[in-house]
């Protein structure tokens, strides 16, 4: 569906109901009649003039005390305190409130508005210099009593709502001009009993010292826990994620050890959301909670899982650019164990396991490299390998054919990814014949007992509508049949001793969209098998693992690259033998 | 009242405009404000959306009640069902495709009267069409 598609449904669509309701004033009219409510409405301005008619209504019970006008909810942007001595009518809940006189003055001059003073005012709930700084009137704030929707009548009674409360905020950053920007942490009680530690908010404060003050808190904001988030503020936009059985991750990593999925790390696709919990997924859909691990994965792309076949190695990022570190779990004893940090320039780089090592070459922090380096688990040592010989270059993939390890792709110098092959036995490495196909990254590599396929990844802006295989025997490259489904990037993969299985995926290098489709290639017979449709959305950043008899889909985000969509929490598992899936359920 | 009547229905655009204006009108003469346009889009927008979350409450604890969700039947381009389908998209998903497609706002300036980011807006539309997707038979 094109955008001028769209365009065309959308006006078949809202036709019908914006046209009954005509053209109505225009914008002069009602901006001119808005200072003049007493003016005996004309034909065309009669919405505008029905609308100060009733505002001057509101605003006369206001003033005179009478009624419960004072139990507006959200008052729109922008709200005018009246001058004059008002208290809440008989229906409120809240106190009887004197609203402080007002000094009209030149809007924002002379104050400055600093974030320290302000975050220190709330927290003491010192109402006199908060109004000092912005002013007093009503103060819509729906994120401190979710669901009440309460406007406070002014700063006073809302510091107190917030002191009942023990609303507490700290800065995460802040803005300037008008309306003031205050990104914040909130932390309260009644969020407490709504199972959300902290919010990270951004208020818009809109101040001038004439009566007129407005603080909100905005929808742009997340949580930790963005699907609680969104029930309790955005009921009519609760994310697809948020209606699956696990926790929503995307960018995590999975291994199948024999028995279930360990699934560790990817975050909630909301930032700043946490680094998810890792999990044992079984192919029936229960899961068990792990031990965290002693530093967070996933706060890198770097993320590279291994199974040995009694522990799962994980090779990431230490915090702050620190260096790559390897994380050990067992599953016999649900325990950690940390490496010394490695080398300190191979973020991004190609990692693969050789069955005894864990194999790193090039990578980027500041700058791509060309070092390759060995990681011995038994040892936990580090040790430097003899230089591949290739350019600078960032994003390679590696994987390991039972001789050597095969490393290729990424970001370089030249017209061609590097691709190299590192012997352990000789301790030689040997270049590689060029692919042919360019600069290559987001790729990844599988090896099939004879080759080495390469799937998924971009070329620039442009997808490969095929995909590359490299015999080691032969020296070779060659290309498979076309893909039959859209080819994508950040897919989920997984070797079945048989046929390759990609699904999901982004098609789109821009834009991020993503896809739901799937197929199998098998490369004895050059095919490819077009999947069931999935009981899943479309999305990318999941992981696919081969589990021996199915393959599990898990999580992703359904905007690529995004970081305010939340990540998914469902699963599905797909039955190579049947061409079926089924949705996982706890 | 037509950006009123696209995000709540002809029916209901009257009350949404009044309430937004008189919202509006409590700050002060319109001819005060830099942008009355965008000031006064956001209070009916605010406004349907105060709206839209008191009827969803009320639908959800239906919902909830019956323990099952209401699911969206596939219609075709010329469906008289087409409006309706269009109108259950989330209230800023359709303030954002109103704007942009209906009225021909650049999503820049959509995402000035809506009062988001551009990057929110175009989430908004990506996310309105991708729904707007799984919803039509096309």
């Amino acid at each position: 569906m094109n955008d001028e598609r769209f365009r065309q449904i959308v006006r078949r669509a809202l036709t019908p109901v914006v046209g009954e309701v005509g053209e109505g004033p225009s914008w002069d009219e009602i901006v001119d009649n808005s200072t003049a409510p007493a003016r005996p409405p004309g034909p065309r301005i009669a919405v505008a003039a029905a609308a100060v008619v009733i505002a001057v209504i509101g605003i006369t019970a206001l003033v005179s005390g009478g009624g419960s006008t004072d139990t507006v909810t959200d008052p729109g942007p922008g709200d005018r305190t009246p001058t004059t001595e008002t208290t809440l009518g008989p229906d409120s809940t809240e106190p009887a409130t004197v609203l402080p006189e007002c000094t009209p003055g030149p809007p924002m001059e002379g104050i400055e508005l600093r974030t320290e003073d302000l975050i220190r005012y709330y927290n003491a709930g010192a109402a006199a210099q908060m109004i000092s700084v912005i002013g007093d009137g009503p103060v819509s704030d729906p994120s401190l009593e979710p669901d009440q929707d309460v406007v406070y009548p002014s700063v006073t009674s809302w510091l107190e709502a917030a002191q009942r409360l023990e609303d507490r905020i700290t800065s995460d950053g802040s803005g300037a001009g008008e309306p003031f920007h205050l990104f914040v942490t909130r932390r309260n009680a009644s969020l407490e009993a709504d199972g959300i530690e902290s919010l990270s908010l951004r208020f818009r404060i809109w101040a001038n010292q004439n009566c007129q003050v407005r603080v909100e808190t905005t929808d742009e904001a997340s949580s930790p826990d963005a699907c609680l988030y969104s029930r309790l503020y955005e009921p009519d936009e609760i994310p697809a994620g948020c209606t699956g059985p696990y926790v929503p991750r995307s960018g995590h990593v999975a291994v199948w050890t024999g028995e279930e999925v360990l699934i560790v790390g990817g975050g909630s696709g909301t930032y700043p959301g946490p680094i998810q919990p890792p999990i044992a997924l079984r192919p029936d859909g229960e899961i068990r909670q792990l031990a965290e691990p002693p530093v967070s994965p996933g706060r890198y792309p770097a993320m590279t899982a291994f199974w040995t076949g009694e522990q799962l190695l994980i090779v990431t990022g230490l915090p702050d650019y620190q260096g790559m570190v390897v994380l050990a779990y067992a599953p016999a004893t649900d325990t950690w164990t940390e490496s010394d940090p490695g080398p300190d320039g191979q973020l991004l780089g190609g990692a693969t396991w050789t069955g005894n090592e864990i194999l790193l070459v090039g990578g980027v922090i500041n700058a791509a490299n060309d070092e390759a380096w060995s990681f011995n688990p038994s040892t936990g040592e580090w040790a430097r390998l003899p230089d591949p010989g290739i350019p600078l270059v960032e994003a390679m993939e590696g994987v390991w054919t039972g001789d050597e390890a095969v490393f290729y792709g990424g970001g370089s110098a030249g017209d061609e990814s590097p691709a190299v092959a590192w012997n352990p036995a000789t301790h030689t490495w040997r270049t590689l014949a060029p692919a042919g196909r360019g600069h290559i990254q987001d790729h990844h590599l599988a090896w099939t007992g004879e080759h080495v396929i390469v799937y998924s990844g971009h070329t620039g802006p442009a997808h490969p509508d095929r995909l590359l295989l490299y015999d080691p025997a032969a020296g070779a490259w060659t290309e498979s049949a076309p893909i039959p489904i859209t080819p994508v990037e950040h897919l989920g993969g997984g070797w079945t001793g048989q046929e390759l299985i990609i699904w999901g995926g982004s098609p789109t290098y821009g834009d991020r969209q993503t896809i739901n489709q799937g197929a199998r290639y098998n490369p004895t017979t050059d095919t490819w098998t077009i999947m069931a449709d999935s009981p899943l959305s479309p999305r990318c950043d999941h992981t696919l693992t081969w589990t021996d008899e199915i393959a599990i889909v898990f999580g992703g985000i359904e905007i690529c690259g995004t970081s305010n969509v939340v990540a998914m929490g469902d699963a599905a598992a797909y039955d190579v033998a049947d061409d079926e899936w089924r949705t996982l359920d706890p | 009242m037509r950006f009123a009547a696209s995000l709540m229905g002809s029916d209901d655009a009257d009350d949404v405009v009044s309430e937004a204006v008189v919202r509006t009108l409590r700050r002060g003469p319109l001819a005060s404000l830099d942008n009355p346009r965008a000031y006064l889009m956001q209070a009916v927008l605010n406004t349907a959306r105060d709206r839209g979350r008191r009827l969803i409450r009320e639908r959800a604890a239906v919902a909830r009640r019956a323990s099952m969700r209401e699911a969206v039947p596939v219609v075709s381009i010329e469906s008289p069902e087409l409006t309706e389908t269009v109108m259950r998209l989330p209230v800023r998903q359709r303030a954002a495709i109103f704007l942009v497609y209906f009225e021909d706002m650049t999503p820049s300036d959509a995402a000035n009267v809506l009062g988001v980011r551009p990057a929110t807006l175009r989430r908004y539309l990506l996310l309105a069409r991708r729904k707007l997707r799984g919803w039509l038979d096309e």
